[in-house]
């Protein structure tokens, strides 16, 4: 018999206490960041997307030795609201991109702005945001793009981003986005699931320990049903909703009737879809 | 701008004028009409500001001839600017809009200067209105946050009234200098405030150099307050595709034994995503898990279809 078996009873029991208070700690969801804002950087001038390798991480702080901010010079980079725009980096299945200024915040003014943002980043597959800001968000901070055989997840981790016009991030593949530990002020919607793309799925959005300053639309849009003209009736989004501080007066998470394309989706009168798609823990 | 100074600048009345400076609502200034020069309102002599606070005056310094915005102006860029703020108040209760400049000035000056402390005191006497005040005090400190984080960080932790402040300043020193930053969260007294700012400078300080911050993180021992900042890396895909063996070494110093066993729970399906055959591989050389955790945890995984 060994020592910890040997051990008196109520000690076990006090021990199973202070676990438990220590659960209680440590268990708590990490707390929303305060207001952040987009570091000094050196402007770094970027001609074309930059493809991140499978598997590999694009560090800007490493790359450079500092923070640097990227700005779209094509035409189709500009970062205006234009379909056409490229994104600044596509993400390969397993790539991580982090620690980089996306777009040059001090161009102008106000959301639909020309800052060098291109349509942010594409991840196919397994794809990391870490530490990222998006100093004046182009079409769209990211989007998810299915990567065939891949269920897709992108983990948006750390950093910030400001004025979007429209969304910040959208989902237009399959699987799971988990955004954590941000900031961004000044955006339509943090988040929109794909109201009407030509391959709808049910999809999943975790947010967790998230600060909003000023939102002009909604924080979250789901489709909380999908129609006939969807391919996918019957299922729905769901959003799991822990620490998401924000104090204005749009909806946190709204529920959309998912479509199929060329279709316009409705918000989605059911309560009750609404409530299971958007759930707040 | 040294620390000698900062504690000088506390010691001459600061706190009080700072935390003052914080308050959302305050009495308007005084009316704009100069005194009579009858009345027995002492000429201004040229003494700081920062002596009439920590006189705890409240007198109005007034002037008995017309102000010279010019030669106001003079003196504050000369080499005694205090000695004229007497002058600036002045101006600033007859013509706040022709003071406004001057305040801008003076107060550029010494943010170049790095003279923060000794500006933010400055305002805390100056009759502007409330939006202005405010909107001066905001660029000081974004000024300050910008040129020496790390002191204004300081500086907000140990004034009463500004802790709201302590988040953004943080922020700043973080994309800076994570380590000090970091260590500075540690530092401060136990509380909410202490483990969200601590959380905050782990998840940015991993981002930023991974590698000191891991052994920063190991060096400290198992400390239940650094269990989420190890949990939420240890687990992340970017490590466990990367470098799985530390990720492994970080989860076996969660000091909770329940939020361990959901990092390692967590892990085990991050690397699974990855590759399964990899997964079981890494999982039987798992540092710290008991036989039956390490069969529980194989147990879990399924072969992705």
């Amino acid at each position: 018999m060994n020592g910890q078996q040997m051990q008196h009873p109520l000690g076990r029991l006090w021990q199973g206490l202070l676990g438990l208070v220590l659960v209680a700690v440590a268990g708590t969801a990490a707390a929303a960041p305060s207001a952040r804002t987009v570091p000094a950087c050196t402007k770094v001038n970027v001609s074309a997307t930059i493809d991140v390798p499978a598997g590999t991480t694009w560090d800007g702080v490493a790359k450079y030795g500092k923070w640097v901010c990227l700005i779209g010079t094509a035409s189709n980079m500009k970062g205006t609201q234009s379909e056409s725009q490229i994104p600044m980096f596509k993400l390969n299945n397993g790539s991580t991109v982090k620690n980089v200024v996306i777009g040059d915040g001090s161009l102008g003014s106000g959301t639909n702005l020309a800052a060098g943002g291109a349509d942010g980043v594409h991840c196919y597959g397994v794809c990391n945001i870490t530490n990222v800001y998006w100093a004046d968000v182009g079409e769209d901070g990211a989007t998810i793009k299915k990567l065939s055989g891949v269920t897709s997840k992108l983990t948006i981790s750390g950093g910030a981003a400001f004025k979007a016009a429209d969304k910040l991030f959208q989902h237009n593949g399959d699987g799971t986005m988990v955004i954590q530990d941000f900031y961004a002020d000044n955006i339509g919607k943090l988040y929109r699931s794909c109201g009407n793309c030509s391959t709808q799925y049910a999809r999943k959005v975790t947010v967790s320990g998230v600060r909003l300053g000023t939102v002009n639309s909604a924080g979250l849009g789901v489709n909380s049903s999908y129609d006939s003209k969807s391919g996918i009736s019957g299922k729905y989004d769901v959003a799991t909703i822990t620490d998401l501080v924000y104090s204005g007066s749009k909806t946190k998470c709204v529920g959309y009737v998912g479509t199929g394309s060329g279709n316009e989706p409705a918000k989605d009168s059911s309560t009750s879809n609404v409530a299971r798609s958007c759930v707040f823990k | 701008m040294s620390a000698r100074l900062l504690h000088w600048s506390m010691a001459a009345g600061g706190l009080a004028a700072l935390a003052y400076l914080a308050l959302p609502e305050r009495e308007p200034p005084h009316a704009a009409a100069p005194a009579p020069r009858e009345a027995a309102v002492p000429r201004a002599t040229p003494q700081s500001a920062l002596a009439l606070v920590a006189a705890g005056s409240n007198a109005p310094a007034t002037l008995d001839t017309p102000l010279n915005t010019d030669a106001l102006l003079e003196h504050l860029m000369g080499p005694a600017p205090e000695a004229a703020l007497p002058q600036l108040e002045a101006l600033a209760r007859r013509a706040p809009g022709e003071a406004l400049p001057l305040y801008e000035r003076l107060l550029a000056r010494w943010a170049s200067q790095r003279q923060f402390p000794q500006a933010l005191l400055a305002l805390s006497t100056a009759p502007l209105s409330d939006d202005t005040l405010r909107a001066l005090k905001q660029r000081l400190i974004d000024s300050w946050a910008e040129a020496a984080p790390d002191q204004a960080t300081r500086w907000a932790q140990n004034i009463p009234g500004q802790a709201e402040l302590l988040g953004p300043l943080q922020d700043r020193w973080l994309q800076q200098d994570a380590r000090s930053a970091t260590v500075f969260a540690s530092t401060l007294p136990q509380g909410e405030q202490r483990q969200a700012l601590l959380d905050e400078s782990l998840s940015r300080w991993t981002a930023q150099d991974g590698l000191a911050a891991r052994d920063w993180l190991r060096s400290q021992g198992s400390r239940p307050d650094l269990d989420e900042a190890i949990a939420r890396h240890a687990t992340g895909d970017e490590l466990a595709r990367n470098a799985p063996f530390d990720a492994m070494d970080l989860i076996g110093r969660i000091a909770a034994p329940e939020r361990r066993w959901q990092a390692w729970q967590a892990l085990a399906q991050t690397l699974q995503d990855i590759d399964h055959d990899r997964a079981v591989s890494l999982l039987n050389q798992a540092p710290g898990l008991t036989p039956a955790e390490r069969a529980r945890l194989l147990e879990e995984l399924r072969p992705l279809p």
